[in-house]
């Protein structure tokens, strides 16, 4: 008798429903597992064997045969453990097989049939929900990212006897004995913010270019000496980013899923993710690596900020795998049996050093060599400099700012910060409606063309600055892109001068130091 | 094209000791003489330091630098002897007078007066306008400025004297043909445009800790006037004063605030009786250009505060220009001083924009300076 059970493979961070046969046949009694499986797929055998011995259930001496199809497509993971075990049961006729029929199972056994959590179950549930599958049974740690689709009921279990007993009952009295977990309903504005820029005091300048860059989506460079405030600036950028969206929200998280980072119960990610790998990670940590490859850092970082601090002790390596997803917002990782695509969108925070000692421009604390300073700050490659529109020198904090900083003089707040980047947003949107735009940032040189119409006299302008601030070919589009910004954070319709002057003091590193 | 050949090679080991070898060429009359003197016939009649010894007698089982000569002309150089007609008068009288000089370019010209303009090489702000106003004025006067074309003060006078239309002159730590440092390059060829550098190393010979030291008494030495702008307490910059003192040459400072660690130095110069560099006018006085000193109203220097102070006009510009005054200055110092709020940053922003497309000011690393102008 052969029966089949619905289970997920992940594939990046999609999953494609397999199907889990199990045959029972007379002969050697014998369990064994074909389909393009890799180890850990394989060692559910030993699993499944112990964990139904010790739920108290003997299997029948027979031989049994385990595919999972599509046979071609490579399985790995722990999450066919469960679905195994369900199949071998029904095969053996220890389960009715129409009370498990439109049920997608996941779960890894440990000897004693408790049941562990598996990573990529948001994807799973996404996939059922397409396919048209009921109900999906998971490990009760994965219940939380489960529940998000009305239309698959999501069951936790704890442990095999409790499964065993489960689909023991006909379909509708099994709500009655574990009740499907409860489908959230999703809130905008929901997020509260954690780090708030109120507490910032000073850095003024920084917060400035904070708010543009977040309107526009810009990617940033900040430069300043150690301690001058760059990570605690970064770390309040999310919280000035719109609210995430559900629909941002199902995609950030299925990321995670995947990547096992909400098996320990956690729910959807609901604030915009902020990422700050340390300067040593290597290639594979920042893009995924592996056979079958996992979501790296930078992926983690989708819809919300990679904050690279020291970007200049990355490896160029690692510097260099950024190009692909800032171009393309997503990464592309090939392997001999397959494709796979993770989505990066995320808006890059780099900060460094102004020198190898960090006190420039401070003559009476910096040491360095004028060669010294420009050969540091020509360490960030071309490219990535390209890519980068807006850079921006942190002072070191006044001591009167931070003593004297009294509670009536307190900075804008994040609150205030984000109306101002949802209005520049809103101006965006109507402006890219129609085109597959969505920020100032993703405009091409076409598209500044269009969209950034200059008059004679801003004209004149641009030609005078890059005389006067030695500016490089390469930054003009740059400071088109980011003056279009500040405009729409004033609601102008046009980029005047006054927007030019200002984009024109966010020019590059490469302008600032290298002359 | 005999005797060059044997110049050049007493040259190069005069580089090292000059005093000795300048007495040891004057007791033989030649470099070939010397050439051609056995070992125990030096030894006999000259004093020498024993490492001197053992190199005149090493050196001459060494071929010859015969190609030397034809090399330098096709690099556009040429050497003077202290033994030769056309070796600078100034230099003719020191003791450890360089026994050969390569240049590049021209040797300053007898009748013109030569200012050396030394100093930190890490300057502040004040010192960069300092180098900057004392350049290009003294250039307008018709006076070549002479330094070391090194990073800082050095490099920024002689940028200045040129951009004012002056000549000006390098005196080297290397080779003639080795640009040191290489972020010099610009002002290194427009030196060799506009009057030269100079040095007593063969050509080829690399940049050397050694040999900053003993080019400063070639600076003071082609000088009438050595001025100081900004100096710490120790400073390498002393080496050029005292031996500027030793020759007979003027030394003035440009004084500073006492706070400031970069003009201690200076200060201190003037305490144990230099002369004080206020504007342009007291050097020329100094100089017996002008016959009379400068009583009030600072000179020329002062006129170009009074305009410059006078361009800030406007809005919140006064406010920026006084803070700019003490010191370089970034954005967020400036709204902190200028008491705005954290909200008008960008109205700052666009006013020192607007500054810095005047000229007026330049940014540098984030922080805000006065341009001299």
């Amino acid at each position: 008798m052969v029966t089949k059970i619905a289970a997920g493979a992940i594939c990046g961070v999609d999953c494609r429903i397999v199907n889990v046969e199990a045959d029972v046949s007379s002969g050697l009694p014998q369990i064994e597992m074909v389909g393009k499986l890799s180890p850990e797929v394989r060692e559910a055998e030993k699993r499944v064997r112990s964990a139904l011995k010790n739920s108290g259930i003997a299997l029948p001496p027979k031989h049994i045969t385990i595919n999972i199809a599509p046979a071609d497509l490579p399985k790995a993971g722990t999450a066919y453990d469960l679905p195994i075990a369900v199949a071998l049961l029904s095969a053996s006729g220890m389960i009715p097989e129409e009370y498990v029929g439109n049920t997608l199972i996941a779960g890894e056994l440990s000897l004693d049939g408790k049941i562990r959590a598996v990573k990529g179950v948001l994807p799973m549930v996404l996939e059922a929900e397409k396919e048209g599958i009921s109900k999906i049974l998971i490990p009760r740690e994965n219940l939380s990212e489960a529940s998000v689709c009305k239309e698959v009921k999501a069951v936790g279990v704890g442990e095999l006897a409790e499964v065993t007993e489960y689909l023991l009952l006909p379909p509708d009295k099994q709500d009655k004995m574990i009740e499907p977990g409860e489908c959230k309903v999703w809130q905008e504005n929901e997020n509260a913010i954690e780090d708030d820029f109120a507490d910032i005091k000073g850095m003024a300048q920084v917060k400035r270019a904070m708010k543009i860059a977040a309107s526009g989506f810009h990617n940033m460079l900040m430069i300043g000496p150690p301690g001058a405030g760059k990570t605690m600036a970064a770390r309040r950028l999310p919280g000035i980013l719109p609210p995430i969206s559900m629909e941002e929200s199902l995609e950030v998280s299925r990321i995670y899923s995947v990547a096992g980072l909400l098996c320990d119960g956690s729910d959807l990610v609901r604030t915009r993710p902020f990422i700050a790998p340390h300067h040593t990670s290597t290639m594979q940590a920042l893009a995924g690596g592996g056979r079958i490859p996992v979501p790296g850092l930078i992926s983690r970082a989708h819809k919300g900020v990679l904050f690279l601090d020291e970007a200049v002790h990355f490896s160029s390596a690692s510097l260099e795998v950024l190009r692909q997803p800032m171009e393309d917002r997503k990464l592309l990782i090939a392997r001999s049996h397959a494709n796979y695509e993770f989505p990066a969108e995320f808006m890059l925070v780099a900060a460094m050093n102004p020198c190898p000692c960090g006190n420039y421009p401070d003559p009476s604390k910096c040491s360095c060599t004028n060669e010294q300073v420009r050969r540091y700050a020509g360490k960030l490659s071309g490219p990535l400099l390209d890519r980068i529109d807006i850079c921006v020198e942190t002072g070191r904090m006044n001591v009167e700012e931070v003593v004297n900083g009294d509670k009536a003089v307190k900075g804008e707040s994040s609150e205030m910060m984000r109306k101002e980047v949802m209005r520049a947003r809103e101006m965006q949107k109507r402006r890219f409606a129609g085109t597959a735009l969505q920020f100032n940032a993703q405009m091409g040189v076409k598209e500044i063309e269009r969209f950034i119409p200059l008059d004679k006299e801003e004209k004149k302008f641009m030609e005078q600055s890059y005389v006067r601030m030695n500016l490089s070919p390469r930054s003009y589009h740059r400071i088109l892109k980011v003056a279009r910004t500040i405009a729409d954070m004033d609601e102008s319709e046009r980029v005047e001068r006054k927007h030019l002057m200002e984009a024109v003091c966010y020019r590059g590193i490469e302008e600032r130091y290298r002359r | 094209m005999e005797t060059k050949v044997y110049q050049f090679w007493f040259g190069d080991i005069a580089a090292i000791w000059p005093a000795d070898a300048v007495k040891l060429a004057a007791m033989y009359g030649s470099a070939k003489a010397i050439y051609e003197a056995s070992d125990d016939d030096i030894r006999r009649f000259a004093a020498l330091p024993e490492a001197m010894y053992r190199e005149l007698s090493v050196s001459k089982k060494r071929p010859l630098p015969t190609d030397r000569q034809k090399n330098m002309e096709l690099q556009g150089i040429e050497a003077v002897c202290c033994e030769d007609e056309a070796y600078p008068r100034k230099l003719a009288d020191l003791q450890d007078k360089p026994y050969v000089l390569y240049y590049k370019g021209a040797l300053p010209d007898e009748k013109t007066k030569c200012v050396a303009i030394i100093g930190a090489r890490n300057c502040s702000d004040y010192g960069r306008r300092s180098a900057d106003y004392f350049g290009r004025e003294l250039a307008h006067f018709n006076i070549s400025i002479l330094s070391g074309m090194a990073v800082g003060i050095d490099g920024l006078a002689q940028t200045a004297c040129l951009k004012g239309g002056g000549v000006s002159y390098g005196v080297l730590g290397s080779g003639v043909d080795v640009i040191y440092p290489r972020g010099n390059m610009e002002l290194y060829k427009r030196l060799i445009g506009k009057g030269g550098v100079i040095s007593e190393y063969a050509p080829g010979t690399a940049a050397h800790s050694l040999h900053f030291p003993r080019r400063n008494r070639i600076i003071s030495g082609m000088a009438d006037l050595v001025l100081v702008i900004e100096a710490r307490e120790k400073s390498g910059t002393f080496i050029t004063v005292e031996a500027a003192l030793e020759q007979g040459r003027d030394v003035y400072a440009v004084p500073g605030r006492i706070e400031d660690e970069l003009s201690t130095g200076c200060n201190r110069l003037i305490a144990a009786g230099a002369g004080m560099a206020g504007c342009a006018e007291d050097i020329l006085y100094a100089l017996g250009i002008k016959d009379r000193p400068v009583k009030r109203g600072g000179g020329s220097r002062g006129k170009k505060l009074r305009d410059q102070r006078d361009s800030f006009s406007g809005g919140s510009r006064p406010g920026i220009y006084k803070a700019l005054m003490e010191g370089a200055k970034s954005a967020e110092a400036l709204l902190h001083i200028l008491g705005k709020r954290e909200v008008e940053i960008q109205d700052l922003l666009l006013e020192l924009m607007q500054l810095e497309m005047e000229g007026l000011i330049v940014c540098r690393g984030g922080n805000y300076s006065i341009v001299y102008s």
